[in-house]
């Protein structure tokens, strides 16, 4: 087991004065896959990932990445990771192939070998062209970009990413995403901290959610969405909506509820399959036009909301 | 290695940056610089070698001569005058340096000379010059008629007559002792011994008119030229003071470096890579020491060159150089233990390393002031940066080398003190 295991995180504990940063968190992080934590600013994502980059000591409680306690081996824990930072950690005053060149030497690699390794993941984040200006003229989302490169100069096994796509444009995101998946495609694993649902969604093999330092659930979005029970949302627009309806909408098996607000009705149903067809036919008998059909599945935000009675952007 | 990766980054970083370079070479010089524009010229070994201007010196000589007194055993001419001897003696190689003596047809014309300022001092050596200086007769005396602005130059040509007429004027004195001592004794003496007498007299005493003549400009040795030059002094000192005061600036600024990582993340990050973290800081200790070393190098070569400061031999001044160094790091790291945002350390730079220098300062500003000098070298003594001073003033002044490394141990055991504390508390901080 532990063979297919990146991460096996065991009851970690860590406090700031009376604030309970990371409130005994425990998961398992396969190999190969893109393990998201998901949760609001504030949620301890970042304080977990520092206990397992090994820049935070934890108050109780350990970890083992790669095999190695986090605790008892953190030199072997730091040679076998590659840290993302929320922000960007760059020399700005060196340019982008300079930074590479120093970082690429604190993590052990020299001469021939560094230079070739900057080159290549020069030409994965794309910035091959401008390798030699100095990062302080790089725009924020090719700041980003180098800032992931660092990470992956010593080919870690495990690249930990906290928050990598802050504050930068829609492009950039889109690449910094793109290359995140290439990364699991090239057998690594990633953790991933973000608080936006989206991008969870998108990338994700297994989600956890964190709020106020508990992880308050672990799965596949499909198996988070199952354990709260959550149901699809139809909103339909009808050129007639009566209370007659709605009752009879509600009385049909497999849908939970009906209401209407500013002539859009909005069901809750299970199976969204399964209902409309129903729906449909009940309109026609009472001589009612549905003009338009969104189906809304259930998310992570909605998982989120679920869980902790909140928004996820509150 | 990873240790010398991080003090290279940090010293290219230490010296690209304007801010920094302005404080570490500029400001310190351009003080200096500004102190020796104000007090006038420089402590280079020019200004320590005075130059003096030649005068332009036209002579006439109408000395008759003795028919009693042959001066010159040396030449075959009898008739040798004391006017040709002192002609002679104005015109040698010896007194080049001072006069160029030109001869003139008569009295009239050399006056015209100085008039026309074609020559500034003319000496008329008149027709009884001899008689005069070996006989006592009156109406002998030699002329010297000057151009009336001029001082140094005249005088000088005034200096050396002087000191030819006195010496024949004790050529006199002893003839005619030596005559009436003769005839009390009842001793009768021919002429011829009498002019031999007088001869070997002139040999012995009259002045030579070969290169080592009666006056003779040179510079003073090495130490004598410091002692005497009260300019140099202030300047060295001075040019030791600023550098000690900036060293600590830079010591201070280069640990700064380890708060501006931690806010850039950038120490994080370096805290997160298999280099470990001992070797972390102990590059930006290298760095800090790497860039006060060779910011005191770079000070004091380009201060003995533009300002002619003499720090000393090489190994005293090493002696003070290293621990300086050491101890500008470990102040830097002391102080920036205590310290969490950079945003504190503007008011550390503003206050303790201000303060401190100008403590250690004390000793140069008290140092013309008898009544305070005291109070202001032991004041300085109670801070790491009036020790580093205090080491390179012995290292210029030659000072014996036990009170040099009495200084140095001082040094380094501020040294030791402040780095183990500040290492303790930044290893506490970065745990």
């Amino acid at each position: 087991m532990q063979d297919t295991l990146a991460i096996q995180v065991q009851d970690l504990h860590r406090s700031f004065g009376q604030n309970r940063a990371v409130d005994g968190v425990s998961f398992d992080v396969l190999r190969g896959e893109i393990f998201s934590l998901l949760g609001p600013n504030g949620a301890g994502k970042t304080t977990l990932i520092s206990m397992l980059s090994c820049l935070l000591k934890p108050d109780s409680g350990d970890a083992l990445v790669m095999g190695h306690s986090i605790s008892a081996q953190p030199q072997h824990v730091k040679a076998s990771i590659g840290v993302v930072p929320q922000e960007v950690a760059l020399y700005s005053d060196l340019s982008a192939r300079e930074n590479l060149l120093f970082w690429g030497k604190m993590q052990g690699l020299r001469g021939a070998p560094l230079a070739r390794r900057v080159d290549e993941v020069l030409e994965v984040i794309g910035l091959s062209d401008r390798q030699r200006e100095r990062v302080s003229t790089y725009s924020g989302g090719m700041k980003r970009r180098v800032n992931i490169a660092v990470a992956l100069l010593h080919k870690p096994a495990l690249v930990i990413m906290d928050e990598p796509t802050v504050g930068i444009d829609p492009q950039s995101r889109r690449s910094i995403l793109d290359n995140v998946k290439q990364l699991r495609d090239q057998g690594m694993t990633v953790l991933y901290t973000t608080h936006y649902m989206e991008e969870a969604q998108e990338l994700s093999d297994h989600v956890g959610i964190m709020d106020h330092g508990k992880l308050v659930a672990v799965g596949t979005q499909r198996e988070l969405v199952k354990s709260v029970g959550e149901l699809n949302r139809i909103q339909l627009r009808l050129s007639e909506a009566t209370d007659s309806l709605l009752e009879t909408w509600r009385a049909i098996e497999g849908i939970n509820d009906a209401t209407s607000d500013d002539g859009i009705v909005t069901v809750l149903a299970a199976d969204s399959n399964r209902a409309l067809p129903r729906l449909f036919e009940s309109a026609a008998g009472a001589g009612v036009r549905i003009v338009s059909v969104v189906i809304q599945e259930p998310n992570l935000e909605a998982v989120f909301l679920r869980l902790t009675g909140r928004a996820l952007r509150d | 290695m990873q240790a010398f990766d991080i003090a290279l980054k940090d010293i290219r970083h230490s010296f690209t940056s304007l801010f920094g370079l302005m404080f570490m070479f500029a400001v310190p010089l351009l003080i200096v610089g500004l102190f020796t524009l104000a007090f006038g010229g420089t402590a280079t070994s020019k200004q320590q070698t005075f130059s003096i201007p030649v005068t332009k010196v036209i002579l006439v000589n109408l000395d008759a001569g003795d028919a009693a007194v042959d001066l010159d055993p040396s030449d075959t001419d009898p008739s040798t005058t004391a006017g040709d001897i002192l002609t002679r003696v104005l015109a040698s190689d010896g007194m080049k340096e001072l006069m160029a003596v030109v001869a003139a047809g008569s009295a009239e014309s050399a006056r015209e000379a100085v008039d026309n300022r074609t020559a500034e001092v003319a000496v008329i050596i008149p027709t009884a010059f001899t008689k005069t200086s070996m006989d006592g007769v009156p109406g002998g005396a030699v002329e010297i008629y000057q151009d009336p602005i001029l001082t140094l130059g005249p005088g000088i040509v005034r200096a050396v007559i002087g000191q030819f007429v006195d010496e024949f004027t004790s050529i006199r004195i002893m003839r005619s002792t030596l005559t009436a001592s003769l005839a009390a004794a009842a001793v009768t003496v021919s002429p011829e011994a009498m002019a031999q007498a007088v001869r070997s007299f002139v040999d012995e005493a009259a002045p030579s008119e070969t290169a080592s003549g009666p006056l003779r400009t040179e510079a003073p040795p090495a130490k004598q030229q410091k002692s005497a030059s009260l300019l140099a002094t202030i300047l060295a000192v001075n040019m030791a003071a600023m550098m000690v005061f900036y060293v600590y600036y830079t010591g201070t600024a280069g640990a700064e470096s380890i708060l501006l990582e931690q806010e850039q993340g950038t120490l994080q990050r370096l805290f997160s890579t298999k280099t470990a973290p001992a070797a972390v800081m102990q590059g930006k200790m290298l760095a800090i020491l790497l860039t006060t070393v060779l910011q005191m190098l770079v000070l004091m070569l380009v201060s003995a060159l533009a300002f002619g400061i003499r720090w000393g031999s090489v190994i005293p001044v090493m002696i003070a150089l290293v621990p300086t160094a050491l101890c500008a790091s470990a102040f830097g790291i002391f102080l920036m233990s205590f310290l969490k945002t950079t945003r504190q350390a503007g008011v550390v730079f503003g206050g303790v390393v201000t303060a401190t220098g100008m403590l250690a300062l004390a000793s140069v500003f008290t140092m013309s002031v008898p009544s305070a000098a005291r109070l202001g070298q032991l004041a300085a003594l109670f801070v790491p940066q009036g020790w580093s001073l205090l080491a390179f003033r012995q290292a210029m002044d030659g000072a014996p080398m036990g009170r040099l490394l009495t200084s140095a141990a001082v040094l380094l055991a501020w040294t030791t003190v402040m780095f183990l504390v500040g290492r303790a508390r930044m290893a506490r901080r970065f745990a």
